[in-house]
């Protein structure tokens, strides 16, 4: 490294960590989607079938998410309540 | 493996396909180079071209006015595969199947590739697809049949994405993912390397690109004008062993082949003490 980038790279950070921070992100997010769990929107669907039957939710207030850290598979299901239930 | 499939195994060309997501990476570059350099070896190669619409590997490997019959030719049976063929003139044991630059790309059916592979496979030991950009019908026609890729990339945001895309494309959709045999074998090839902006830290280097794919890497080729010159020749960069991105392909084919060879080309040249002192214009 020169002594000009040693003053110029104190300035801004380096693109590289940058491009490979976002992309570590997105690849993550990118392969969770199609590692072949086409059926979670379905799932999500009859999950709310049930819910509704004892409480009034609405189709946005659900969320499904499948996540994979090494063996480890987690279902994770947020459902959040109306108020007044 | 099954031993059935073993020994079938045994009576078949290796297919690779050279592939990519992103264009402009240097498949057909990469294409070129390496199966001239199997051919050099002593290997019976073919390279075929896969881009049907827009071929190129004619111009890259120098034999675009010998072009008469086609791949699309051959599938469709208006032509015998020995009629589409072009003998390299550089080199001994090489061929080039040429695209079509004009029929509609649907021609292109697994059936008819089969076949011409079937036929193929009784001459050549090593087959070599270049890929279309993108991830469309004759992407995914390429890959299909594929025992190894060539996963070319770019240190660049867009091309690394592209090649993860293309790795679950060859995870799920060819052949081997089909039938549940072994799986494509992958191999990082990083290409348009250019060392001095890796150690500026203005390029993804080949540790974060690997870390990121998760897949071997094969060879790392420098960003090198001789590239642009080879092909203004017609003549693969492989044959200009003076040059940094010959010896770069020279060391993909020799590791492909199973050598083991330090990587080469991944560190900025040395500078003088007035360039540490006052930088230096990548």
């Amino acid at each position: 490294m020169s002594l000009l980038q040693f003053f110029k790279s104190n300035k801004s950070e380096c693109s590289a960590s940058v491009a490979k921070e976002r992309l570590q992100i997105l690849v993550a997010h990118e392969r969770l989607n199609r590692s072949g769990h086409d059926f979670l929107p379905a799932m999500k669907q009859d999950i709310l079938k049930v819910i509704e039957k004892y409480f009034q939710v609405a189709d946005n207030t659900i969320s499904v998410r499948l996540d994979n850290e090494g063996d480890c598979s987690t279902l994770e299901v947020n459902v959040q309540l109306p108020e007044n239930s | 493996m099954t031993t059935s499939n073993y020994s079938q195994d045994l009576n078949l060309a290796r297919i690779i396909v050279v592939t990519s997501g992103k264009g402009g990476v240097g498949k057909t570059t990469t294409s070129a180079s390496f199966a001239t350099g199997l051919a050099m070896k002593g290997h019976r190669t073919v390279v075929i071209d896969f881009d049907v619409g827009l071929r190129n590997l004619d111009l890259i490997m120098g034999c675009e006015r010998r072009v008469v019959y086609d791949l699309i030719n051959v599938i469709n049976g208006e032509a015998a595969l020995h009629q589409a063929l072009i003998k390299d003139k550089h080199t001994e044991n090489l061929s080039v199947l040429p695209a079509s630059q004009t029929r509609d790309k649907e021609a292109l059916t697994r059936e008819g590739i089969q076949a011409v592979f079937d036929e193929l496979a009784k001459d050549f030991e090593y087959i070599i697809c270049d890929s279309p950009a993108g991830i469309e019908h004759g992407a995914l026609m390429a890959l299909y049949f594929a025992d190894e890729a060539i996963i070319t990339t770019n240190p660049e945001v867009s091309s690394v994405r592209d090649s993860d895309r293309i790795l679950g494309i060859l995870q799920s959709k060819s052949r081997r993912a089909e039938q549940n045999l072994d799986p494509v074998k992958e191999h990082l090839l990083l290409t348009r390397y250019n060392p001095t902006r890796v150690e500026m830290g203005d390029m993804l280097n080949v540790e974060d690109v690997q870390e990121i794919l998760a897949i071997p890497l094969l060879a790392v080729v420098p960003e090198s004008k001789d590239v642009l010159k080879a092909s203004n020749h017609g003549v693969p960069v492989i044959h200009q062993q003076a040059t940094d991105a010959g010896q770069a392909y020279n060391d993909m084919v020799a590791r492909f082949l199973g050598a083991e060879l330090p990587h080469r080309f991944i560190d900025a040249p040395k500078k003088g003490f007035f360039q540490k002192v006052f930088g230096s214009r990548a």
